[in-house]
């Protein structure tokens, strides 16, 4: 997984916003994960609006206190545990 | 294990009965009949019940109506995909109330859950004109919190499974259950003490304990104030902490009737009425001293932190 990354869903995951966090659940495999609110913000910024891991990092670097390589380390890894969940497609 | 189903003369005297959960919140007609198993359980299972102790309870079969339901050497069920119908055949060795009551308790919500209304394996009683559930897995102690609060005052809905109906932008109505509480033997004793008991059923050692002395019902539908997860931390008081909606989530689901977890639509459907539950119903984890001692002190937390959320939503 690298910055430049882009993702999408997979078939069969259906999200859900709850008081600032998200609720995923995969439908083929019956589990349930949740985002806390700088999960929450990487996947709209990956998921709905399109866009890289890296400007998820941007976005998440502007609206959250923590440094860069922080936010980039914490973001490839959350990219990378969604992959392994089925939950997300990487696309370079 | 096999299951040996065939009907009893006792069982075969109700061959068609209708059931009402709330006033007319879910309706199943219940066909008691036939000998041997029912076809839909000799297929292959793809989904089980086990008890907290790991013993097999019950296995799930996909069937061409619908479902199968077999519980090991008591009983198998059959649920149309609908939910409005349910075929059962009782074991020699299980007379009528025995499969009535297996058919309330696990059956009768599971086919509620096929009819759109959300179920949930919950205790609940009724505090200052609204109902609290008590949420958690079996074992927990949900019948044993709600048969004591039952009896310091707080008219119970249910003890094992709360119905839900959801409302536009309010709380959920929370839909009586069963009007009587299934207590383990040293709980029945310490808390139902001289109460009736009803006839012991062949599958359980559970006491059931119907309501009326101490344990008033509550018959009517109560709007859901908040959810309590029972948990097993040990604590010297109540401790009482808020969980995340998110978080929540993830109790309602394990705690929620099922049938068939591999269905999308129906996985979909519940992950939805979940949603809007955790949305709009605050949800507390509870620990407490896990003592009979103890237990009115609980009772007493529990009411004071429910009213103070009526008061103060």
């Amino acid at each position: 997984v690298n910055l430049t990354d882009k993702v999408v869903p997979e078939e069969g995951v259906v999200v859900t916003p709850l008081q600032g966090e998200l609720v995923l659940l995969h439908l083929e495999t019956s589990n349930y994960y949740g985002l806390d609110a700088v999960g929450a913000r990487a996947w709209e910024v990956l998921v709905t609006q399109g866009g890289s891991i890296a400007d998820a990092c941007a976005a998440i670097a502007l609206e959250f206190d923590a440094e860069p390589p922080r936010i980039e380390a914490d973001l490839l890894a959350l990219v990378a545990a969604l992959q392994g969940a089925k939950l997300v497609r990487v696309v370079p | 294990m096999k299951c040996s189903a065939s009907v009893t003369s006792d069982s075969a005297s109700i061959p068609e009965q209708d059931f009402v959960w709330g006033e007319g919140r879910a309706r199943v007609r219940l066909s008691i009949g036939g000998s041997g198993s029912l076809a839909p359980c000799a297929g292959p299972a793809f989904h089980q019940w086990l008890s907290p102790c790991g013993s097999l309870r019950a296995t799930f079969h996909h069937s061409v109506a619908g479902y199968g339901v077999r519980f090991p050497d008591c009983a198998e069920f059959e649920i149309s995909r609908d939910g409005a119908h349910v075929a059962a055949v009782g074991a020699a060795s299980l007379d009528t109330p025995g499969l009535l009551h297996l058919f309330w308790n696990h059956v009768f919500p599971l086919a509620a859950s096929l009819q759109g209304l959300p179920v949930l394996h919950a205790g609940a009683v009724e505090i200052g004109g609204a109902a609290v559930a008590f949420l958690g897995p079996s074992g927990i102690g949900k019948s044993t919190l709600t048969a004591a609060m039952a009896r310091n005052g707080f008219p119970f809905l249910t003890d094992d499974a709360l119905a839900l109906v959801l409302q536009d932008d309010e709380a959920p109505l929370a839909v009586p259950g069963h009007p009587s509480i299934r207590l383990w033997q040293d709980s029945a004793d310490r808390l139902a003490g001289s109460e009736p008991r009803a006839g012991a059923v062949a599958f359980t050692d559970k006491a059931r304990v119907p309501a009326g002395g101490h344990f008033t019902h509550c018959e009517g539908e109560r709007e859901l104030r908040c959810i309590y997860l029972l948990g097993d931390r040990a604590v010297k008081d109540a401790d009482i902490q808020p969980v995340p909606a998110a978080r929540a989530v993830f109790d309602l689901a394990q705690s929620s009737f099922l049938v068939d977890p591999g269905d999308r639509q129906l996985l979909a459907r519940q992950f939805e009425l979940l949603s809007r539950i955790a949305t709009r119903v605050p949800v507390f984890r509870v620990d407490y001293p896990r003592s009979f001692e103890a237990l009115d002190s609980v009772c007493h937390a529990i009411a004071t932190h429910a009213s103070e959320l009526t008061v103060n939503p």
